[in-house]
């Protein structure tokens, strides 16, 4: 009877051998290098499929969601600022309507130049609500009740003429601008009576604001003027306050330039 | 284009603190079982992505604007000055925010420690965001706006503390 067939044995050099290419292996795949060894297949029967975003849902929704909030702000904050401006300014108490010069009130600083050596402008004071020294009670409430102060319209028409626009109420404090008319009508220059700086804040911001609206107006010769960005409430202050100056201008005739709205 | 200007800076400011949110809630292991890590991370990068491309545009619509009295100057170049300082902290914001995100595109950096040390910046630019959109522009002072400042603090600083907690010492390397 014969024996039963016996499996070789490994030897100590085999042993050796395959002992020595697993070490490798380890080695290799330790340095970062071992990955190309392997195939493939030899790693995964079943083919993976790398899912490459999968937050692919949630990125379209944060994209759309996105889009959609700033769209719907956008329009948000530009139809506030049409509101805003289109906002009529009896509504915070001041007098709309132009007044002729004739008819101003005696609260409101009237000084008509009489020049001597060279001719200076004439500071014609718009009923406004609130003048820098003037109480804060406003006008509007009371002009029929006032005696009206007549001014003499030829005194000022041969020289430079300076209008205290309206004092416009905003949320920050009041603002209010003084509009230089040449004696040609051009406005030449706007000068700021009343602005909100009591903090920091909006002292910064209308340091910055400010000069843009005046070049802004000056070149525009009108109070037709876009909103500076980051100053909503002092641009449309300084808007209407302006306007309301134009309108005292164009009423009395003193200018016709920048009576566009 | 003043609007959009303040729309978009709204939104990116947002998208800055969720991002920052996500990350916080990834990097300290609090994203629960139900949605895998990948996942919180795909969606955290995708947030900072989206952050920079509405702070672009809020740059951009910022530039347009020529009532904004900004400029190529004011948006690069951080000033000192009082009137510009708000600003300042934008043009920071926006130079951290990039930095974070084109930093992260690269799949695998050699040191990671210089990735991470880019990363945590992000926290500083989140911050300096906040500091530019509450200290430039109308909007601050809304009743609204302030609701949604404080909930992002809230959030980022939620997410901060979370992630503080769960910071455990490094190992020595052997």
């Amino acid at each position: 009877m014969l024996p039963p067939p016996v499996a070789p044995q490994p030897t100590i050099g085999d042993v050796d051998q395959a002992l020595k290419a697993r070490l490798d292996k380890l080695a290799a795949a330790r340095t970062g290098s071992g990955r190309s060894q392997v195939p493939p297949t030899a790693r995964t029967n079943a083919p993976v499929k790398k899912r490459r975003h999968p937050a692919k849902h949630s990125r379209a929704a944060a994209l759309t969601l996105s889009v959609l909030a700033s769209g719907g702000l956008a329009f948000q904050f530009a139809k506030s600022d049409q509101g805003l401006s289109a906002s009529p300014v009896a509504a915070a108490g001041i007098v709309t309507s132009p007044t002729p010069l004739a008819t101003v009130t005696p609260t409101a600083a009237v000084a008509v130049a009489t020049p001597s050596t060279q001719p200076t402008p004439a500071a014609i004071a718009a009923p406004v609500a609130q003048l820098p020294s003037a109480p804060a009670a406003p006008v509007a409430s009371t002009p029929a009740t006032l005696p009206a102060v007549a001014v003499p319209v030829e005194v000022i028409v041969d020289t430079p003429v300076t209008i205290n626009g309206d004092s416009l109420p905003t949320k920050w404090g009041d603002v209010q601008v003084q509009a230089t008319f040449a004696a040609d009508g051009t406005l030449t220059d706007v000068t700021i009576l009343q602005v909100p700086v009591g903090d920091s804040k909006s002292k910064r911001i209308n340091d910055r604001a400010v000069p843009k609206l005046t070049s802004e107006a000056l070149a525009a010769q009108s109070a037709n003027i876009d909103t500076v960005s980051g100053a909503t409430y002092t641009s449309i202050g300084y808007k209407k306050s302006l306007q309301s100056a134009i309108d005292i201008a164009v009423a009395n005739g003193i200018t016709t330039v920048a009576a566009t709205k | 284009m003043a609007a959009i200007t303040r729309s978009t800076g709204i939104v990116a400011m947002a998208l800055m603190v969720l991002s920052l949110l996500w990350g916080f809630l990834f990097s300290s292991r609090a994203t629960g079982k139900r949605l895998r890590p990948n996942w919180w991370l795909d969606l955290h990068i995708w947030l900072g992505g989206l952050a920079l491309i509405f702070t672009i545009v809020h740059i951009v619509a910022s530039l347009l604007d020529t009532n904004s009295g900004i400029g190529l100057v004011e948006v690069f170049v951080p000033r000192l000055s009082a009137a510009d300082r708000s600003i300042t902290w934008g043009v920071l914001a926006t130079y951290i925010t990039a930095a974070v995100v084109l930093t992260t595109w690269p799949k695998r950096w050699k040191n990671r420690r210089w990735w991470r040390v880019v990363h945590v910046l992000s926290v500083v630019g989140t911050a300096l965001a906040l500091v530019h959109s509450y200290q430039s522009g109308s909007d601050s002072t809304q009743f609204a706006f302030q609701v949604g400042m404080v909930i992002a603090v809230a959030v980022a600083t939620y997410g901060l503390g979370l992630r503080l907690s769960t910071l455990r010492p490094q190992r020595k390397p052997s």
